[in-house]
């Protein structure tokens, strides 16, 4: 009982350690960036508009394409359950899937896909990057590497994320909101409509929008330290991007839920 | 002493229960060439990247311009890498960045100068250096005498006073091994200091002022060209 007690017990400060750890890794990447003294600020915007590029703008694509499968086949399913529901139950079942897209759905997905997509490169990248001592490189031409490889790389990140789930969710509910005008013009899509957009308020936006940031800030850092952690790890850079996918994922679901739940309340 | 540009000071370095170097203490007065010598795995790399201040040491402390490397806060440590250059063993060019990016980094990044003033300099380093035509490759397309010529050209395209080279002219062929050593004339003229490990005799033999040999992390001697004289050649060949 006590080996177990204390194998959770070091389990859980290791998890508080490695979670601030990637707090003061975010703070210090972005004091040093405003400090007086960095320099190189150019450099780094244009570091996190190539970043915005491939994580956003060429995610678009896959984005939509799942934003529209999800939209459909879980509209055809929920309509289809619909049609034996009471009127009552039936207003409510294109306003409760539309939720879930907007409210879970959407922000996990793109999260996931972002992890699979740009997770694994950035980690392989840093891990590269450290095994080819191009870090040295860095530091020996007077180039800080918080304000160089880690800064750029979460706020492209975060802008990424944030922008793929507003359009996982503009594409979502357009694809659910057709179905239903498709189904039953007058009645299903009005009201599915009409629903969603009185629950729509600011704070449910901003929840979107609270969640992507800290799914781009997480993903980012912890695919970021494992790149930096190779050395560590027998298997090299394969393994670090390994770490990064699996600890990127643990990181999205329980956050995720976290943020869900804090929001409801 | 005023001007020592480095001082190690009983420097030890130890990693995976290894001790790698052991009590080191040395000087390298300002203006100097310094060749660190020894057999593979002696540690002279490691002492290079503890004196360039890419390492900590495990015990002792280095100095760098009267600065402690240990103590020093990060923006003095980048100020004093500022004025250094570093030729890496294995030239650590930038993967993703062209030739041309990875020799103007440095300048772009510390601001030294219009974007103007750096693509003038870096084309002309370029020509010094028979890059030109390898300007917009990555540095996985180039082969390994144009990589290492990339790397020095980086490392030098800031005139640096103090420059470390780990293997400058290894696989090198007879007609760049000659850039190499011009480029080593013209910045010895501006006073750069100088600590380069070597395989090749011949290239000590033209440049050394200092020489250190060093054996299973320890240094066992720490020559001067003067004191060496017309055995300076001998030695070098013993030891390289």
């Amino acid at each position: 009982m006590n080996e177990l007690l204390g194998s959770i017990g070091r389990r859980v400060i290791g998890v508080f350690s490695f979670y601030t750890g990637l707090i003061s890794l975010l703070y210090y990447s972005i004091a040093t960036h405003f400090s007086k003294r960095t320099r190189g600020k150019k450099i780094v915007y244009n570091i996190a508009i190539q970043q915005i590029y491939f994580t956003g703008v060429q995610a678009l694509g896959i984005i939509g394409l799942i934003a529209f499968a999800f939209g459909a086949i879980i509209g055809l399913v929920v309509f289809q359950i619909a049609v034996g529901l009471s009127p009552t139950a039936k207003d409510y079942a294109g306003f409760i899937m539309v939720m879930s897209l907007v409210d879970v759905l959407g922000p996990l997905i793109t999260a996931i896909i972002v992890i699979a997509r740009s997770g694994t490169a950035m980690a392989t990248e840093i891990a590269n990057m450290v095994v080819r001592n191009e870090m040295l490189a860095l530091e020996s031409m007077a180039i800080n590497t918080l304000n160089y490889i880690v800064l750029p790389r979460v706020v492209g990140m975060v802008v990424s994320i944030v922008c793929l789930v507003v359009f996982f969710c503009v594409v979502a509910v357009v694809t659910v909101m057709g179905l239903a005008w498709f189904v039953d013009p007058a009645n299903e899509f009005g009201k599915t409509a009409a629903l969603f957009f009185a629950e729509m308020d600011f704070f449910k936006v901003l929840g979107i929008v609270v969640k992507a940031v800290f799914f781009g800030c997480g993903i980012s850092l912890i695919c970021i330290i494992n790149g930096f952690k190779v050395l560590m790890y027998p298997g090299g850079a394969p393994v670090s991007g390994i770490r990064g996918v699996v600890g990127s994922l643990q990181y999205v679901v329980v956050v995720g839920g976290i943020l869900t739940v804090l929001f409801l309340l | 002493m005023a001007n020592e540009i480095i001082q190690c000071q009983h420097v030890g370095f130890s990693a995976g229960g290894t001790t790698i170097l052991h009590d080191l203490h040395a000087a390298v007065p300002a203006g100097e060439v310094l060749f660190i010598a020894g057999k593979s795995g002696c540690g002279k790399s490691t002492i290079m990247r503890i004196m360039a201040g890419l390492n900590y040491p495990t015990s002792g402390d280095v100095l760098m311009r009267g600065l402690s490397l240990r103590k020093a806060f990060n923006h003095q440590l980048m100020a004093n890498h500022a004025q250094n250059g570093y030729v890496f063993q294995d030239n650590a060019l930038i993967s993703n960045l062209t030739i041309f990016d990875n020799i103007a980094l440095p300048l772009r990044y510390n601001e030294r100068g219009t974007e103007a003033e750096i693509r003038e300099q870096v084309d002309k380093i370029l020509e010094t250096f028979d890059l030109v035509d390898d300007r917009m490759n990555r540095p996985a397309a180039l082969s390994m005498g144009e990589m290492k010529m990339a790397a020095l050209a980086r490392a030098v395209i800031t005139k640096p006073t103090l420059l470390f080279m780990d293997e400058p002219i290894a696989s090198l062929d007879r007609v760049r091994v000659e850039m190499v050593k011009e480029e080593v004339r013209v910045l010895r003229q501006t006073g750069t200091t100088f600590v380069i490990i070597a395989h090749e005799a011949d290239f000590a033999d033209e440049f050394a002022t200092r020489i250190w040999y060093m054996d299973k992390g320890r240094l066992l001697n720490n020559w001067s060209a003067e004191e060496l004289g017309d055995r300076k050649r001998k030695v070098l060949e013993d030891i390289i």
